[in-house]
């Protein structure tokens, strides 16, 4: 029988799942410890900052309380009523919902593939999976595959910062010779950038009105600082514009903006706006190759990539469930304690 | 039907075909799944290429003898652009907005008149070809210009509008659109620059007021470079610009062709 037992950030807080964490160098220790239980033929450990969860294939009733009583143990637990438990054809569509990214915080997210590649290759290194888990795991990778190219489950983006990086592509294609300045050195500007950086712009540049922070969060980020009143000057060296400053008006504007577009020839010029109040005048945007999106519009495109993924869920559940009916039928001519027999 | 005359309407059906695919998957958002408009265009490719073979064989020259050979090769450059531009710039949607433009040049092709000359007539002269052969492949050039610059503004306009993200994702980047517009208007201009000197080594000289026609296109897409790289000019007004100056291009096919 296959059995997975197993918590989630949608089960447990955080001071639980950091408690039951397993760290990559400590999995094969466990996946060996789980082996040698009475019954347990094979365990894999899933551990990542929102669930931890265990997959086992076992050749007697009592395996899974034989895995209960192992978590109390290894974690000093005395409540395991967080925890889900999931038998047989259960438990392998709720991998195959983990794989997708369906079960995952951030719905559609793709990191999870890649970390339950890593589980499962750590375990089977550690000598911890053969027949039953090597086919459900190999699966499960087909069925994230499969997933993630017929439905829009993954597709856009679902953050601010995320946007933001989707939108410059869309701009100018590779991000690799892209310049960015900030105004203001607020948080979420900060992270936007980083954003942008994680692609491969460089050359960051910051304009705050007190310097000294511009110089901070210039040398934090490896980029240089300028002065305020500076920064029209530089408007033209600079492919975007990520302005979050607290002022109480408008600091850009399009008589600004004009004379760098011209010395640009052409090149487009993204501004995002982060600020409340708007740190941007809204006509800047008439100006021909400026493309400006304000904090409602970026939440806005984010939003509705959202919703779209909400609406992809019934199509993921159904291939999902094709592709568990599939593993039971090829099951069907493999020995009888390998099968997937319909859950109780 | 004659093979030949079979394989161009194999081309337009199959350039339809390609155009409608890629529409419905644009309506859906996933034209980046599939491949089978790419596949489609080439299929009418080759059938046009088939075509100017065989009809080629046939004369014992380039076919480019009547307005319904003059369509389909320049229909045939646009779509040989497309292949080269289309790979080197990760433009794949280029071909979903070629298609239907190889479509229409294709149904206008298979609506005129095919008055060719007798075959084994032989060539007009070695000059005389070269420079309809160049003259034809700028206004290919020309033509893919044309559909990157309608891309580039429809781009444009949804990136400044914050709206349909779904066909943002799906098109190219406007940088990628813009730079692709103006080199190919930079190589069709090379190329047309090299036609009408083939012209000037013609044995008979074309008619004047063909020349002049010819020597109008060609300045205005000069004209076009020169403002772009001296004053510098925003890609929107460029691709405004293009389009202007193909309009003109394929009017100026009605003066130049011979009917």
């Amino acid at each position: 029988m296959i059995f997975c037992f197993g918590l989630s950030h949608a089960t447990a807080p955080v001071e639980l799942r950091e408690r039951v964490a397993v760290s990559a160098k400590e999995t094969p220790l466990a996946v060996q410890e789980l082996t040698a239980l009475e019954g347990v033929r094979e365990a894999v450990v899933l551990s990542t900052c929102n669930r931890m969860e265990i997959y086992a294939a076992a050749e007697s009733p009592g395996a899974p309380a034989q895995v209960e009583a192992w978590l109390r143990r290894r974690f000093e637990i005395t409540d395991t009523s967080p925890f889900f438990r999931h038998q047989q054809e259960d438990a392998a569509r709720h991998l195959f919902s983990v794989v997708s990214g369906l079960e995952s915080m951030v719905l559609g997210e793709t990191e999870i593939f890649g970390q339950v590649k890593d589980a499962y290759a750590a375990a089977h290194q550690a000598g911890g999976t053969a027949r039953v888990l090597n086919k459900l795991f190999q699966h499960s990778f087909r069925v994230g595959k499969i997933v993630r190219n017929t439905t829009d489950i993954q597709r856009g983006s679902t953050s601010v910062g995320s946007v933001a990086v989707e939108l410059a592509e869309k701009i100018f294609g590779d991000l690799k010779d892209s310049r960015v300045m900030l105004l203001g050195a607020g948080e979420m500007s900060r992270r936007c950038a980083q954003s942008l950086q994680s692609r491969g712009a460089r050359g960051i540049v910051v304009s705050n009105r007190s310097h000294d922070r511009a110089i901070e969060l210039a040398a934090e980020m490896s980029g240089h600082a300028i002065h305020f009143e500076q920064w029209p000057a530089e408007a033209a060296q600079v492919d975007v514009i990520i302005s979050s400053t607290a002022a109480p008006h408008t600091v850009i504007h399009p008589d600004q903006i004009l004379p760098a577009m011209r010395r640009r020839r052409g090149r487009p010029l993204f501004i995002i706006d982060i600020a409340v109040p708007r740190d941007v005048e809204p006509a800047v945007n008439d100006i021909e190759g400026v493309y400006l999106y304000d904090i409602d519009a970026l939440e806005a495109i984010a939003g509705e990539t959202r919703a779209r993924r909400e609406q992809e869920i019934v199509r993921c559940r159904q291939i999902i469930d094709t592709q568990v009916e599939s593993l039971v039928r090829s099951q069907a001519g493999a020995a009888p304690s390998d099968t997937l027999p319909q859950a109780q | 039907m004659t093979p030949e005359k079979a394989a161009l309407v194999v081309a337009t059906v199959l350039f339809l075909g390609g155009f409608v695919h890629a529409f419905l998957s644009l309506r859906r958002g996933a034209y980046h799944h599939s491949w089978t408009a790419f596949g489609l265009i080439a299929a009418g490719f080759l059938c046009q290429s088939l075509f100017l073979y065989w009809r080629g064989q046939a004369l014992g020259r380039c076919p480019i003898t009547n307005p319904f050979e003059l369509l389909t090769f320049t229909a045939w450059s646009m779509v040989l652009f497309y292949f080269v531009v289309g790979s080197a710039y990760r433009l794949s949607l280029l071909g979903a907005f070629t298609a239907p433009l190889a479509f229409l040049m294709q149904l206008a092709a298979l609506m005129k008149p095919d008055t060719a000359p007798a075959a084994g007539k032989g060539s007009p002269g070695w000059w005389t070809e070269l420079h309809a052969t160049l003259s034809l492949m700028a206004y290919g050039a020309f033509a893919l210009a044309f559909v990157a610059g309608v891309m580039f503004l429809l781009q444009d306009r949804l990136l400044k509008k914050h709206t349909g993200m779904i066909l943002v994702r799906t098109l190219p980047p406007v940088h990628h659109l813009a730079r692709a517009m103006k080199r190919l208007i930079l190589t069709g201009t090379i190329i047309l620059t090299a036609g009408i000197a083939a012209a000037y080594q013609m044995e008979t000289r074309p008619a004047a007021h063909k020349l002049f026609v010819v020597w109008g296109v060609w300045a205005a897409y000069v004209l076009l470079l020169g403002y772009e790289q001296w004053r510098g000019m925003s890609s929107r007004r460029a691709a405004w610009a293009a389009a202007g100056c193909f309009v003109l291009a394929v009017a100026s096919l009605w003066f130049v062709t011979p009917r």
